[in-house]
């Protein structure tokens, strides 16, 4: 009879501990899309390119707007280089079926978070929080608001155009009733309606708005702003809580933590204000 | 009048501006368009010819293709492509199709059983006589084909030929909606960027129209130079 030494027993241990670790770490790393990223080296973020100031061509010809950094944060918080990352331009309807047959990893496309959507797809922690608010044309049918409410009043039909989107007549009427809700199937859609008087005014984002009245105040104005808030969030196939915890960190982090300097830049950048900076000592976010 | 004036300045200018774009854009629509095309025009004479001269499980196989690829719209066939067919190609495959890809096939399905159905056509309104009279001289089977039988088929189908063509290139703004930055796309970005919409548009028009009427005038070409036959 044989028997095992001390020494060989505890190699053959050490050997076979060491496989079964090898071994769960591979499977733990065949699990989430997160290694799959890093193993390919860029990250591919879906999102638009008609929608200024949160995904657009600048002047440079390049992708720009908060959703695009949005996008380069999570780049730079995977492999400290914001420039890997690969921008799938997608049309808004194209946001959750890319996601789902894995076209893009990630998407930050102005995504309003819903419940509807959230049973489709898992949405990362809010980045922004938007309104909306009704565009009017300087040169229009009204000359202000409150000749428009003066004609709803009297019975007149008044256009108003907007996105097509989930829920759409209610985001209308949250800044103005008793009006005929038009929708375009394109953001650049509802401008055109109101450029060409086919629409009395468009409820677009509070976002749009602002811009366009600084960007051209002698063709547009603020025609009142909405009461409701909504939540952006970038969003993930659902099933892996891997990516979509890393995706948080990533963001939860630019927004509460050491990389808040890009966060605000991006949103100075856009927004034309700085956001508040987070404070030390208790967690703002557990308040 | 000046109004007009300054506003066709301020749009030349962003057409300038966004020039790279637009270019990018066109090169794009004409990859995908001349591909689709040719891809379309080889697959399409191939399948006509089985049409006419396959035997009979050949052509019911290509008569379902012909059929059910002209059934669907244009824009069901390039999602499907898209999302159903690159899926089950990922599948069994690994590889991953570009969307440009899926495109150009999508387009190139819908070309290729147009041209099937005119090639067939085509052939088949020769008079039986032509290609009995082939035989009947020895010629072989591919030399009636291309010294009797096509000389006098492309004349026909040229006119229809020059249809699917414009078709297609029509085809490419569906595109957009997969995330190839055709031209139209170009178009829509350099508009929202801009916020000049309606001159964007009709300036996407007037290209489109240029484009296919320089199709249609290169048909003319070519079938000025067939009916020398």
């Amino acid at each position: 009879m044989q028997s095992c030494s001390v020494p060989r027993l505890a190699a053959g241990i050490l050997v076979a501990a060491t496989a079964f670790s090898v071994a769960g770490a591979q499977a733990q790393q065949a699990e989430s899309k997160l290694y799959e990223i890093l193993d390919r080296g860029h990250v591919i973020v879906g999102t638009g390119s008609t929608n200024v100031p949160w995904h657009f061509v600048d002047d440079e010809n390049e992708l720009a707007g908060f959703d695009v950094d949005m996008g380069k944060l999570i780049a730079k918080a995977l492999f400290d280089d914001e420039t890997k990352v690969e921008f799938v331009k997608q049309a808004p309807d194209a946001r959750i079926p890319n996601l789902l047959t894995d076209k893009t990893d990630i998407t930050c496309q102005f995504m309003t978070i819903n419940t509807q959507r959230a049973q489709k797809v898992e949405f990362t922690i809010p980045y922004y929080r938007e309104g909306v608010a009704l565009l009017m044309p300087k040169n229009g049918r009204f000359e202000n608001r409150e000749a428009m409410d003066a004609a709803i009043a009297d019975g007149e039909t008044v256009h108003i155009a907007v996105l097509q989107n989930a829920g759409a007549e209610d985001t209308v009427h949250d800044v103005i009733s008793d009006v005929q809700v038009d929708q375009y199937e394109e953001q650049g859609l509802v401008f055109e309606a109101v450029d060409s008087g086919r629409a009395d005014g468009g409820v677009v984002d509070l976002s749009n708005v602002m811009w366009l009245v600084k960007q051209h105040p002698d063709r547009y104005m603020l025609g009142g702003k909405g009461t409701l808030a909504q939540s952006y969030g970038c969003a993930v196939k659902p099933g892996d809580q891997i990516w979509l915890n890393f995706a948080n960190a990533a963001l939860r982090e630019a927004m509460n933590g050491r990389t808040f300097p890009e966060y605000a830049d991006a949103f100075e950048r856009w927004f034309g204000e700085r956001p508040p900076a987070p404070q030390t000592g208790f967690p703002a976010e557990l308040r | 009048m000046t109004e007009l004036l300054s506003s066709l300045t301020e749009f030349l200018v962003a057409v300038r501006g966004a020039q790279p774009l637009l270019l990018s854009g066109l090169v794009k629509t004409a990859e995908a368009a001349i591909l689709a095309i040719l891809l379309g025009t080889a697959f399409g004479l191939i399948f006509g010819l089985m049409l006419v001269y396959g035997g009979k499980i050949l052509r019911l196989a290509v008569k379902i293709y012909v059929d059910v690829a002209r059934g669907i719209p244009g824009l069901v066939k390039i999602f499907t492509v898209y999302y159903l067919v690159n899926q089950l190609v990922i599948e069994a495959t690994g590889y991953r199709m570009s969307a440009m890809l899926c495109g150009i096939i999508a387009l190139a399905i819908h070309a290729s059983a147009q041209i099937a159905e005119m090639t067939r056509g085509a052939i088949q309104a020769l008079p039986r006589g032509q290609s009995e009279a082939g035989k009947a001289i020895g010629l072989t089977f591919g030399q009636i084909q291309f010294n009797v039988i096509f000389p006098q088929a492309i004349r026909q189908i040229l006119p229809t030929w020059v249809t699917s063509a414009g078709e297609v290139v029509k085809g490419t703004t569906l595109l957009s909606l997969i995330s190839v930055p055709e031209f139209f796309v170009a178009i829509k970005e350099a508009a929202a960027r801009e916020y000049i919409f309606f001159s964007f548009y009709l300036f996407a028009m007037l290209v489109y129209f240029v484009i296919i009427y320089g199709i249609e005038l290169f048909g003319r070409h070519l079938e000025a130079r067939f009916n020398k036959y």
